[in-house]
């Protein structure tokens, strides 16, 4: 919950922080534009399936922002207040204005959140069916519901739900998608002047509510291949390339002019998830090993050369419901399999009953890091006596939800609180019958918090009932965890060394510029 | 008939990638069109316009039906229309390979020219020691090569193409370049085996000189199988080129397909097999009637068939 007064605060705090350390330190014309590459194509101008891109890039606004200090923080918004249980006030920031012009007042937001409800399907999920939003301001818009709705700030923060957008624009062109090039439907920094299946352009919005954009304009590549973003930048075509394999950063540290710059702390990781439906991962004490074995500081440091965040609990150490409850200690790993009868032969390796202790890990070939990840628990576990073999299975979702398919443990890579959000990750992978349940996880306590937790409004509660589940889920009844937590990383040039990988996805912001 | 057959037989080869396929289509489609979790209406419509409810035997002729009408059905990956992105993509694809075709057939006659006509003496040991060299090195590699050396390098061209420019002169180079290897050395044995024959003798009798022979007795015999290797290598130079493209980041088929193949977007994987299946037949038939005109003998012996 966000009172007015906090909002305030940490509207000031942001202010001095931009004013001391990220202003732009020449003016706009100054600077060349600036040329990303990344891997990844924007397909079109529909802002209910692509629109997402446009926040990436500068060229669209959020209500929240989600920072890497772990909190949301108003963007659009002057403040957004919890006054009650059922009732969200959203009060925006005077003198927003779209791109082509047009006042962003509370009616246009309500318009553009009307709009997305009705053609965004991602929009249509993450928002209750019964949640009005109703102007009753200029500028105040009040949300009601018929139960609390805790995760509004994360919702407002989801590149995914609610761009704000000139509704009105997007209807007059009836799906003709490429008109909105040109069109200034957004608020952002920079404005789309022209969209192929190779590159977007974006020039500087010069009315832009911030302030005036530190860069004329920039382009955004579609470059699918990973090396020739690198010697797009190398070659001085691009000045940052988004993407970069981690397996490329001794190659780029090695090379003049060239930077493998790590950002902070994501939001997600390498998520292990543990078949307690069968197998010997049915065995509480052996997932309890399991979690026990795995060197956590290994994997980011040694095998991933920092290029991944250590894992030290379920969520990453930014997130400010995050315990710090992992710890590696092959000692408790082995008391704990001892005490389960996995007894150790003379080669190491634990045995019950004339059965061998042997695990199935599932991985997938579209996460190439997960080759050297899985070499890696296969070698940790090996060390506590646990056999490892490594399958790879294409479509691994519907390969771990098949009733034939052998696995125990299954490494996927998820996001666990995107956008600070808890509740999306927790329905979909932890309660019984969920969608992405894998390995048919049930645990009562477990399954009555969730649930608790989709409406508990008050901060302290909610905090209370996400450590009771890390807790669980490390020490008690253990089925999903956190092998590591990514980190955003980016390839650059000298002019931009300075540059760090934006934070959930925000690339580009009107103070972006070169480093000089 | 060789060439129905052959289209006949690589459709359901190249169907069966769908049945045989891991993952339900439905499920893929609707989550690549960010519908995370579809109504039982939606998945039951989606399955019905797939017909993937249908016996496997009516999938194939309704896979077949539509493939006859230019529908490959939708991209698992993009959840769009398959040809539609094929054929926004295949302009750029074709001016590549064209190129690159062409290069390689001036860049193989000229060699092969050259080492019959000088045989056995420098220029023919040179033009054999560099053929040799460039059939062994993948087309890749070489991509990779140029890319850093040539176009980093030397500042030649473009890492990011943008579609034209030095850019397509460069991949197409290492298209045809790569290519011209085999084809040289083909060239080359066809040449010097026209050379020995008695017409050959005949004309250096009457005084005409080596290089008169060369292109004007011995060429023509020897252009037959060089011309049916050429049509052989185009299914393959069609199919090979995504990789070469990728690297140039040239906007043609190169990325999508590879992308197809990443994801296992069957779809598209089958569409670009199909595309190139029909490239090598059409390739094929082209080359029967060039090689008609070319040797009027062979009208007899296909009528004798």
């Amino acid at each position: 919950m966000l009172s007015p007064l906090f909002a305030r605060r940490r509207l000031l705090a942001a202010f001095g922080l931009s004013l001391t350390c990220a202003l732009p330190l020449q003016a706009q014309s100054d600077h060349p534009g600036l040329r990303i590459a990344t891997s990844f194509t924007i397909g079109s101008m529909n802002p209910w399936e692509d629109g997402f891109w446009m926040q990436e890039f500068g060229q669209a606004e959020l209500l929240m922002q989600f920072r890497d200090d772990g909190q949301h923080h108003p963007w659009l918004l002057e403040s957004l207040t919890n006054t009650d249980p059922l009732t969200w006030v959203l009060t925006l920031r005077d003198g927003l204005s779209f791109q082509n012009g047009k006042v962003v007042d509370a009616a246009a937001v309500v318009a553009a959140i009307e709009a997305a409800r009705e053609h965004s399907s991602a929009a249509q999920g993450a928002v209750p069916d019964d949640a009005t939003f109703s102007v009753t301001g200029p500028l105040e818009i009040t949300l009601t519901t018929t139960a609390p709705w805790p995760e509004v700030p994360g919702v407002l923060a989801d590149e995914a739900v609610f761009l704000i957008l000139d509704a009105d624009a997007v209807a007059s062109v009836d799906e003709d998608w490429p008109a909105l090039v040109g069109a200034g439907i957004y608020t952002g920094p920079y404005e789309v002047t022209a969209l192929t299946d190779q590159a977007m352009t974006a020039t500087a919005y010069d009315g832009y509510w911030q302030g005036t954009p530190a860069l004329p304009a920039l382009t955004v590549s579609f470059v699918a291949d990973p090396n020739a973003r690198i010697l797009a930048v190398q070659n001085d075509e691009a000045d940052i390339a988004l993407y970069p394999p981690l397996a490329a950063r001794p190659a780029v540290d090695a090379t003049p002019g060239v930077h493998f710059n790590i950002g902070a702390l994501g939001t997600g990781g390498f998520i292990g998830f543990m078949n307690v439906k069968t197998g010997v991962m049915a065995d509480v004490d052996v997932r309890r090993a399991v979690l026990h074995a795995v060197d956590y500081r290994e994997i980011a440091d040694d095998v991933f050369r920092g290029g991944l965040g250590q894992a030290t609990s379920f969520y990453a150490a930014n997130l400010p419901f995050a315990l710090e409850n992992y710890g590696t200690d092959p000692e408790a790993a082995a008391m704990m399999l001892d005490a389960a009868g996995w007894a150790a032969g003379p080669d190491g390796m634990r045995s019950k009953d004339g059965a061998r202790l042997e695990i199935t890990l599932a991985i997938y070939p579209q996460q190439p890091d997960l080759v050297p990840l899985s070499t890696a628990v296969q070698a940790q576990l090996a060390r506590a006596g646990i056999d490892v073999n490594v399958v790879s299975f294409d479509g691994i979702n519907d390969a771990l939800l098949a009733p034939d398919t052998r696995w125990d443990l299954a490494i996927v890579s998820s996001g666990t609180a995107g956008y600070g959000k808890v509740q999306t990750f927790l329905d979909a992978y932890l309660l019984p019958g969920a969608r992405r349940n894998y390995g048919g996880y049930d645990n009562a306590e477990i399954n009555a918090t969730v649930q608790a937790l989709a409406t508990e409004a008050d901060p302290d509660a909610r905090l209370a009932m996400l450590h009771r589940i890390q807790t669980i889920l490390w020490d008690e009844d253990p089925y999903a965890f956190a092998f590591n937590i990514h980190k955003g990383r980016v390839i650059v040039n000298d002019r931009y060394a300075c540059y760090q990988p934006g934070y959930a996805l925000y690339h580009v912001s009107w103070q972006t510029a070169p480093c000089e | 008939m060789q060439a129905g057959l052959s289209v006949v037989g690589a459709s359901l080869l190249v169907w069966a990638m769908m049945p045989l396929a891991p993952g339900d289509p439905v499920n893929m489609i609707l989550a690549a069109r960010r519908i995370e979790e579809p109504t039982l209406e939606q998945i039951a419509a989606l399955r019905a316009q797939l017909g993937t409810d249908l016996p496997l035997w009516q999938q194939y002729l309704v896979w077949l039906r539509g493939v006859l009408t230019g529908d490959f059905g939708f991209s698992w990956r993009t959840g769009q229309p398959v040809m539609a992105e094929i054929a926004a993509r295949l302009p750029a694809t074709l001016r590549l390979v064209g190129t690159g075709l062409a290069i390689s057939v001036v860049w193989s006659l000229a060699l092969a020219l050259v080492a019959a006509r000088w045989v056995g003496r420098w220029p023919d040991r040179l033009v054999l020691a560099y053929t040799r060299m460039m059939a062994a090195l993948p087309s890749f590699v070489l991509a990779l090569l140029v890319m850093q050396f040539v176009v980093v390098g030397m500042g030649l061209g473009r890492v990011l193409s943008g579609g034209a420019g030095m850019t397509l002169v460069i991949a197409a180079m290492v298209i045809g370049i790569d290519r011209a290897a085999g084809w040289t050395q083909l060239l080359r044995a066809g040449l010097l085996a026209q050379m020995a024959q008695g017409h050959a003798d005949v004309a250096r009798a009457r005084g005409a000189s080596e290089g008169r022979i060369l292109t004007r007795q011995a060429l023509p015999g020897a252009a037959l199988p060089f011309l049916t290797a050429v049509g052989i290598s185009i299914g393959g130079l069609i199919g090979g080129s995504p990789v070469i493209e990728v690297i140039f980041t040239w906007p043609g088929l190169g990325e999508h397909v590879l992308m197809a193949l990443s994801v296992r977007d069957v779809p598209v994987i089958q569409a670009f097999v199909l595309l190139a299946v029909l490239a090598y037949v059409g390739a094929s038939l082209l080359i029967d009637l060039a090689a008609l005109w070319l040797d009027p003998r062979l009208r007899g012996q296909g009528a004798q068939t």
